[in-house]
């Protein structure tokens, strides 16, 4: 389908999703009652989802998108990111505690948070969930992905290998307190920490292939819940519908008795909001933006995303490897005509790996590589790119012709678009591109990742956590320039272990500096989350991760007369 | 997706048939027949008509608008029609107009290549296994069999995710490789029949070689239901290069093509508030289908062959 | 008849081999599988290879066409890459709407293709004809997503009569009677959509059939012998003009899947064609490969029952 563009970037937002879909409740009370009136109890609210969720819902095992959307409304996390994404907000856990050395956190647990069948949620699931995933049969048997969540405890490589049977570095004080230890200390030890349980009550004395299969992961009827809501039905491909936990903790939530989350096209989704038959789009393409902007019953609003489009080098690729012929690229793409056009100027120019919601961006970078040809011409003209035979493209230092090739995929339109006004760009400078035909995700990842490109667009998008050393470490598999840079190392390693958020910004600042300068990406832009809703719900809060996946859902409210 | 005509030809008529008509005794070449029977079918006149036309505006393309269809504008996207832009602009500001016609040259070439390439492949394999028989007629016929076991649709698919890249070559390739099989039967059909008539055999027994069999006295009978089979498959590829940019598989930007800009413009936004964008390339689908259907039939009747038989 | 069934039937087998053998070399050629497209910074290399080793992409061609094809002579089509879950179960739970949706397409097509078939033959060449077969035509032209959006667009949003996707109302939790007719009302757009097609192509059909009759010696005998026009037509033109329609369900057998896949898209309607699509976008090939596998079983048993069924209406073909 050609709509498959949000699936495609969304493999990559899996990991993003994992935290927010995670986060979940907590105390309500803030952003709500402001000249909305007073909460109602009762109705529910209908969600749309552009494809069927897989049905695994289990929030280990798990691995599709919308499988992960639905699992937001039922699952509760240990704690979650505030509006300024830091991770400050208590959820399951009461207070956490790290110790000097940041190497050992003390996480103590609310008493009164029950499982969706009365029992309380307690310290051995927790434990029980951190071994399940560090189990060897969970990577290998279960073909499940997210070690990597668990993999800074400490004894967690050992039972990974099947070398141990328990976690060395998880110790349970009592029903409500543990201590997790972790072989390092790290910034983003606990942004990395798995935060959701299963219930041990359900689960246990099943192999982890049993638990991933289990009715218990999968038929609505028996899944039991942490969050919010639990599972009342589950129609395969076509919805879910979710109802209120009467066990849930947070007093007095959630209002609403349920939430439809219903399988449409993205063709068709707002016409669909146009005519209430849903309550809530998300993903909104910019496009739509005004038309949605003149509904009166629908309120629209828009952040910018923690995701960003770039163009990369391959910067082994000797026609690549001169830094000036980069920075001259990037000053001779129209970045701002993207945003402006394609975007409907719901977007924002980029400059670095940070976007600016993230509090790691760096300020002085915002207007770096402003699009200016002559300047481009003048830098490639300096490091010897001159038009010796007058085809009207520049031949590289040595005289030979310089023909680059540019890769990209199909799903996203936006992206599709792009690469041809880059084309187009980058020929008003004089340098000869050949842009490819577009192949399907697949087909162009597995070409970047082999090396068998030049130059080429991709996405990416990013966790609150701004460490950035898994895309960007000389030796890391998603390194797709292969820059390997010894002070870029350094410093995301010094970034990373420095405890202090000030010092480590000015560190993170020194970082996308160099890499701005070394330019292995182009960084485009990144495209506004967009999401609007009916009027008819109340109580709605909206930051940087948008409304329908915020952790705030449970104080949505429907006034009675429009229930 | 319309029907392919692969699965009409499964079906069991007799291929074998050719009608002697009255009027064919009178001493006329049945081409001369056929063409007037032709011309008195009405639709097939306009279809004719329409086709010519539509012919006409993609070739001269460049006379009738002095956009040009690849120039982008960021601003001024999805603008309305007006005196500069007659059809308006599309979402990366370029001349709907001029779209339209350099599309319209990409989607004909596209039914016009897939229809030689298939006929080309279709008639060799079929010529060679009905005019040889035996074994050799055997063993094209079940590999023609097998690869029209395939459904259409979902081969064609199969066959374009495998090859990476979608552009117009690729797709005639997938098109062509996936169409041919019905025209091999029909072409096979015909040369079995032939094989037999009188005049074949006299031309064997004076001595004329096999290519001399094939090329002047066997080929030129065959033509009529090679030409209605052929005319039919236009249309088929046409609609079928439509469908499978729907699907994401069709040729991609910015080269225009009437499916692409169709496909561009479907969702709800645009069928409601910008008719000037999915209104003209469906349209221009719709009548050179129609127009190449009309003709098809109207050849088809004025063969007076039911070789390919749309039900 | 016994012995030509099973004889097409025998030879039916090596066939299915050698499209096996197809279907598995054209997958085999594609670059990448289901995992490339997984781009997670937080999974390393050696996830992605314990992963294609937990499937069996590490092996050997030869041997993983020789496993695949053991395992469906077993009945099992292997395990999806994105769903993780046998192959087979993931069609059973999809089968069901496929057949329901054919199904009604189906009456839909024979429903309103015969009459109007009929109805054009019985005044050739009249205005209302030439209507109708223009209107037929336009039909047979327009690509079937346009259709199905612009159903769409007026039915579902702008007149607001049917739903536009699913299979069910959610949640209505609808029982006997009123569980029909909301399946009913679910499946009349995607229905439409799919017979659209074969609505206009039918009547064009039957009309020229009927036509053909007409012009037959015994038709021009039962109206010599001043028998009602009536009779004639239902005992003599319509018996013999209508017959062959018999045959052509079993080739619409052979094709339900194919037809699926784009309207199954439009209405997100969970079917196989659907399945399909979704798969070829994944690059889940133990799907594809199901799938295809299945249609063309689907198209080998419609052309035997198209030629069964061509046996027993017409007494003159005889096969043995």
């Amino acid at each position: 389908m050609k709509r498959k563009s949000f699936l495609l970037m969304m493999s990559i937002i899996l990991v993003l999703s994992m935290f927010i879909a995670a986060c979940s409740s907590k105390d309500a009370g803030s952003g709500e009652g402001k000249g909305e009136g007073n909460p109602e109890y009762g109705g529910h609210v209908t969600l749309s989802m552009f494809s069927a969720p897989k049905g695994l819902f289990n929030i280990i095992f798990y691995e599709d998108q919308y499988d992960n959307y639905v699992l937001n409304y039922t699952t509760e996390s240990l704690w979650a990111y505030d509006d300024k994404m830091q991770l400050t907000v208590p959820l399951l856990a009461e207070k956490w505690e790290l110790s000097d050395d940041g190497k050992v956190v003390t996480i103590t647990l609310r008493k009164d948070a029950k499982w969706s069948d009365g029992e309380p949620i307690t310290t051995d699931d927790f434990i029980f969930t951190w071994e399940t995933i560090a189990s060897k049969e969970y990577t290998t048997e279960a073909k499940a992905p997210r070690y990597y969540a668990v993999e800074q405890i400490k004894g967690a490589a050992e039972m990974h290998e099947g070398k141990a049977d328990s976690l060395s570095g998880v110790k349970k004080i009592d029903d409500h307190t543990m201590e997790v230890e972790f072989t390092e200390a790290t910034a983003n030890a606990l942004d990395n920490l798995w935060p959701s349980p299963i219930p041990k009550h359900v689960f246990d004395g099943m192999s982890v292939v049993e638990m991933k299969n289990s009715g218990a992961s999968r038929n609505a009827g028996e899944i039991v819940t942490s969050g919010a809501f639990k599972f009342k039905e589950a129609k395969k491909n076509e919805y879910v519908i979710l109802e209120k936990n009467p066990h849930y903790y947070v007093e007095g939530r959630p209002y609403l008795d349920e939430i439809h989350l219903k399988v449409m096209t993205q063709d068709v989704a707002m016409g669909a909001l146009k005519n209430e038959q849903i309550d809530f789009l998300g993903q909104i393409n910019p496009a739509e933006f005004d038309t949605i902007k003149k509904m009166d019953h629908v309120t629209i609003k828009e952040t910018q995303d923690l995701a960003y489009q770039y163009l990369g080098f391959k910067v082994k690729n000797p026609k690549l490897s001169n830094k000036k012929l980069r920075q001259a690229i990037s000053y001779g793409i129209n970045r701002k005509a993207m945003v402006d056009g394609l975007l409907r100027g719901h977007g924002t120019v980029l400059n670095q790996h940070m976007p600016d919601a993230s509090w790691a961006a760096n300020e002085k970078l915002k207007d770096a590589y402003p699009y200016d040809p002559e300047k481009a011409k003048q830098i490639l003209e300096e490091a010897g790119y001159k038009d010796v035979d007058g085809d009207g493209f520049v031949e590289d230092p040595d005289g030979k012709k310089l023909e680059i090739s540019l890769d990209y995929p199909t799903g996203n339109p936006v992206r599709e678009r792009s690469a041809i006004l880059i084309g187009e760009d980058l020929k008003k400078i004089g340098l000869n591109i050949k842009v490819k035909s577009p192949r399907d995700f697949e087909s162009h990842s597995d070409a970047v990742q082999k090396d068998k490109v030049e130059m080429w667009l991709m996405g990416w998008s990013l966790v609150p956590d701004p460490d950035p050393s898994g895309i960007w470490g000389s030796k890391a598999n998603w390194n797709y320039p292969r820059w390997e840079n010894k002070k870029s190392d350094e410093l995301m390693k010094k970034a990373i272990t420095e405890l202090d958020q000030e010092k480590q910004k000015e560190i993170y600042a020194e970082w996308t500096e160099l890499v701005s300068e070394e330019a292995p990406y182009v960084f485009l832009y990144t495209q506004n989350r967009i999401e609007a809703w009916n009027n008819r719900v109340k109580g709605v809060t909206f930051d940087w991760r948008g409304a329908i996946e915020h952790y705030k859902f449970i104080d949505w409210w429907i006034p009675k007369d429009l229930q | 997706m319309q029907k392919s005509s692969s699965e009409v030809a499964q079906k069991p008529t007799d291929p074998t048939n050719p009608k002697l008509d009255k009027e064919q005794r009178k001493g006329k070449s049945p081409f001369q027949l056929a063409y007037r029977r032709f011309v008195k079918n009405r639709m097939a006149v306009v279809g004719l008509i329409l086709l010519t036309i539509i012919v006409l505006i993609s070739v001269f393309a460049p006379l009738l608008t002095s956009h040009d269809p690849l120039e982008s504008d960021m601003y001024n996207i999805e603008a309305p029609p007006s005196d500069e832009h007659i059809l308006g602009t599309d979402d990366m500001g370029r001349d709907v107009y001029a779209r339209l016609l350099y599309g319209g040259r990409i989607s004909l070439l596209i039914g016009l290549l897939t229809m030689i390439f298939t006929v080309l492949i279709g008639a060799v394999l079929g010529a060679i296994a009905g005019y040889y028989g035996k074994w050799i007629d055997t063993l094209i016929m079940r590999f023609t069999d097998i690869m029209l076991t395939f459904p259409f649709l979902l081969f064609v698919l199969f066959l374009i995710s495998v090859l990476e890249e979608t552009s117009v070559t690729v797709l005639i390739v997938a098109l062509a490789l996936t169409s041919w099989p019905t025209t091999a039967r029909i072409v096979r059909g015909v040369f079995l029949s032939l094989r037999e008539q009188e005049f074949v055999l006299s031309a064997r027994a004076i001595g004329g070689s096999d290519s001399r069999l094939i090329f002047r006295h066997m080929i030129p009978n065959a033509l009529a239901p090679i030409i209605v089979n052929a005319t039919l498959l236009m249309a088929v590829t046409i609609s079928a290069e439509s469908a499978l940019s729907f699907l994401g598989f069709g040729v991609p930007q910015p080269t225009p093509t009437w499916g692409n800009m169709l496909t561009n413009a479907m969702n709800i936004r645009v069928l409601s508030d910008q008719p000037w964008l999915w209104i003209p390339p469906g349209v221009m689908i719709v009548l050179a289908v129609l127009a190449i259907n009309f003709i098809g039939d109207g050849l088809r009747d004025a063969f007076d062959t039911k070789m390919s038989d749309n039900k | 008849m016994a012995q030509y069934i099973v004889r097409r039937i025998l030879i039916s087998i090596p066939m299915l081999l050698i499209i096996s053998v197809i279907v598995f070399t054209i997958s085999q050629l594609a670059p990448g599988d289901a995992f490339t497209g997984q781009l997670d910074p937080k999974l390393d290399a050696e996830y992605f290879e314990e992963m294609r080793r937990a499937f069996g992409l590490d092996k050997h061609p030869v041997e993983q066409y020789y496993m695949w094809f053991t395992n469906l002579l077993k009945g099992e089509l292997g395990i999806s890459f994105s769903y993780k879950l046998p192959v087979s179960d993931l069609i059973v739970d999809r089968i069901g709407n496929t057949i329901f949706l054919a199904f009604c397409s189906l009456v839909l097509t024979y429903g309103l293709a015969i009459p109007l078939g009929i109805f054009s033959a019985q005044r050739p060449y009249s205005m209302l004809d030439y209507t109708m077969t223009t209107t037929s035509f336009v039909l047979l032209s327009m690509p079937s997503f346009f259709a199905g959006l612009l159903l769409i667009y007026l039915f579902s949003f702008t007149l607001e009569w049917f739903p536009f996707s699913g299979t069910q109302t959610m949640g209505a939790g609808y029982t006997g009677i009123s569980y029909v007719i909301d399946k009913l009302h679910h499946v009349f757009l995607p229905a439409v959509t799919l017979a659209l097609i074969s609505i206009a192509s039918y009547t064009r059909y039957i009309r020229s059939s009927v036509l053909d009759a007409k012009k037959q010696d015994y038709v021009r005998t039962a109206f010599a012998k001043g028998l009602a026009s009536s009779v004639v037509l239902r005992k003599h033109v319509l018996k013999n003009a209508l017959l062959p329609l018999i045959t052509l369900f079993g080739l619409d057998l052979g094709v339900f899947l194919s037809g699926a896949v784009i309207t199954e898209t439009i209405f997100t309607y969970p079917g196989l064609g659907q399945l399909y699509i979704e798969s070829i976008t994944n690059r889940d090939y133990p799907i594809i490969m199901a799938l295809s596998m299945m249609g063309a079983v689907c198209v080998l048993v419609g052309n035997l029952i198209a030629d069964i069924l061509y046996a027993v209406v017409d007494p003159r073909i005889r096969y043995d």
